[in-house]
C-alpha cells in the first residue's frame, strides 16, 4: 500500500510544472498570433486613410486640371502614396488607379509584416485597401 | 503527514517556478494591447483631422504661418474634445512640390518653390503617450509614444 502511494507521489510530483509550461507555450502562441493580427488591422487601418488622402489628392488634381492624361493622374497618385508611406513598387507596396466615366478609385496594397502567422501561412499577406471619389466631390470612404 | 508537507512544499516550488513565466505573459498580453489599442486611436484621431480640415483645404495653402499655427492649436482643441483623448497632440506643417510634365514630383520642400501648378501638402502629426507600460517591454525599450502621420494634399 506505501509503495503504490509513494509512486502515485512522484508521479504527481512535476505535473503541475509540466501543465503550466504546455499552458503558458500554447498562450505564448495565441498571444503571437493575436499580435500578428491585430498589426495586419493596424496596417490594413493605415493603408485606408493612404487610399483617401490619394483619391482626395487625385480629385483635387482632376479639378484643378481636367485635361490632365491617366499617366499623369497616376503618378500624382502615387506621388502622394509616397508620402505616406506607400511608395510604388517600394517595399512591395502598389498604388494602382481606375478611371472610369465621373469615378475614380484607388488601389493601395502591400505586403504586411507577420511574425508568429508564419507557422500557419509562410507566404506574405497582402493587404488591400479602395478608396473611391466621384469628381467633382468628396472622397466616399473615409473623408 | 509528513508526505502531505512534502506535497504541499513542491508545489508551492513549481508555483514559484511558473509564477514569473505566467506574469511575464499576462503583462506582455497587457502591454501589446495597450500599445495597438493606442495606435488604432491615433490612426482614428488622423481620420478624423483630417475630416475636419476637409471643408477648407484651399485656406491652408494660402495662410501664413502665425495663422496656422493658431489653426493647429483650435483643431487640436477640438480633436481632444471629439476623440475623447484628452492628451494628443497635433503638429500640422506645410511642404511644397512642383509637379513635372509627367505627373511626377521632383522634390518636396519646407519652403515654397513658386513654380506653375506647385502642389501644397500639410503633413499632420499626431501623437500621444502610451501609458502605463507595466510589463516587460519596457525593458525592450518598447516605443511610449503612439502616433500617425499623414500628409494630405490641399493644393
Amino acid at each position: 500500500m506505501k509503495h503504490i502511494e509513494a509512486q502515485r507521489g512522484r508521479r504527481e510530483r512535476g505535473s503541475a510544472l509540466l501543465l503550466t509550461l504546455l499552458l503558458t507555450l500554447v498562450g505564448a502562441l495565441i498571444l503571437g498570433l493575436t499580435v500578428d493580427a491585430t498589426s495586419l488591422l493596424w496596417v490594413r487601418s493605415n493603408a485606408q486613410t493612404t487610399a483617401n488622402l490619394v483619391a482626395a489628392a487625385v480629385a483635387l488634381e482632376q479639378q484643378r486640371n481636367p485635361a490632365a492624361s491617366q499617366e499623369y493622374l497616376v503618378e500624382t497618385a502615387r506621388a502622394t502614396a509616397a508620402l505616406n508611406g506607400y511608395a510604388h513598387g517600394v517595399d512591395s507596396a502598389a498604388v494602382h488607379l481606375e478611371l472610369a466615366e465621373g469615378k475614380t478609385s484607388v488601389l493601395v496594397e502591400k505586403d504586411a509584416g507577420v511574425y508568429f502567422l508564419r507557422v500557419l501561412r509562410p507566404q506574405p499577406v497582402a493587404v488591400r485597401a479602395r478608396a473611391g471619389v466621384e469628381v467633382p466631390g468628396a472622397v466616399k470612404a473615409g473623408l | 503527514m509528513n508526505r502531505r508537507r512534502r506535497q504541499r512544499g513542491a508545489a508551492l516550488l513549481e508555483f514559484a517556478i511558473a509564477l514569473p513565466f505566467a506574469l511575464t505573459l499576462f503583462l506582455g498580453i497587457s502591454d501589446f494591447s495597450i500599445y495597438f489599442w493606442s495606435q488604432t486611436r491615433m490612426e482614428e484621431i488622423a481620420r478624423l483631422t483630417v475630416s475636419r480640415m476637409t471643408p477648407g483645404l484651399p485656406g491652408y495653402a494660402s495662410a501664413s504661418d502665425a495663422a496656422l499655427t493658431q489653426f493647429t492649436r483650435s483643431l487640436e482643441e477640438t480633436i481632444r474634445r471629439d476623440s475623447g483623448v484628452a492628451d494628443v497632440s497635433l503638429a500640422l506643417s506645410r511642404h511644397f512640390a512642383c509637379p513635372l510634365a509627367d505627373g511626377k514630383e521632383k522634390n518636396v520642400t519646407a519652403e515654397p518653390q513658386l513654380c506653375e501648378g506647385e502642389r501644397v501638402y500639410l503633413r499632420v502629426v499626431s501623437d500621444r503617450a502610451v501609458a502605463p507600460l507595466l510589463g516587460p517591454l519596457r525593458l525592450l525599450g518598447f516605443p511610449k509614444t503612439a502616433f500617425s502621420r499623414h500628409v494630405i494634399r490641399v493644393r
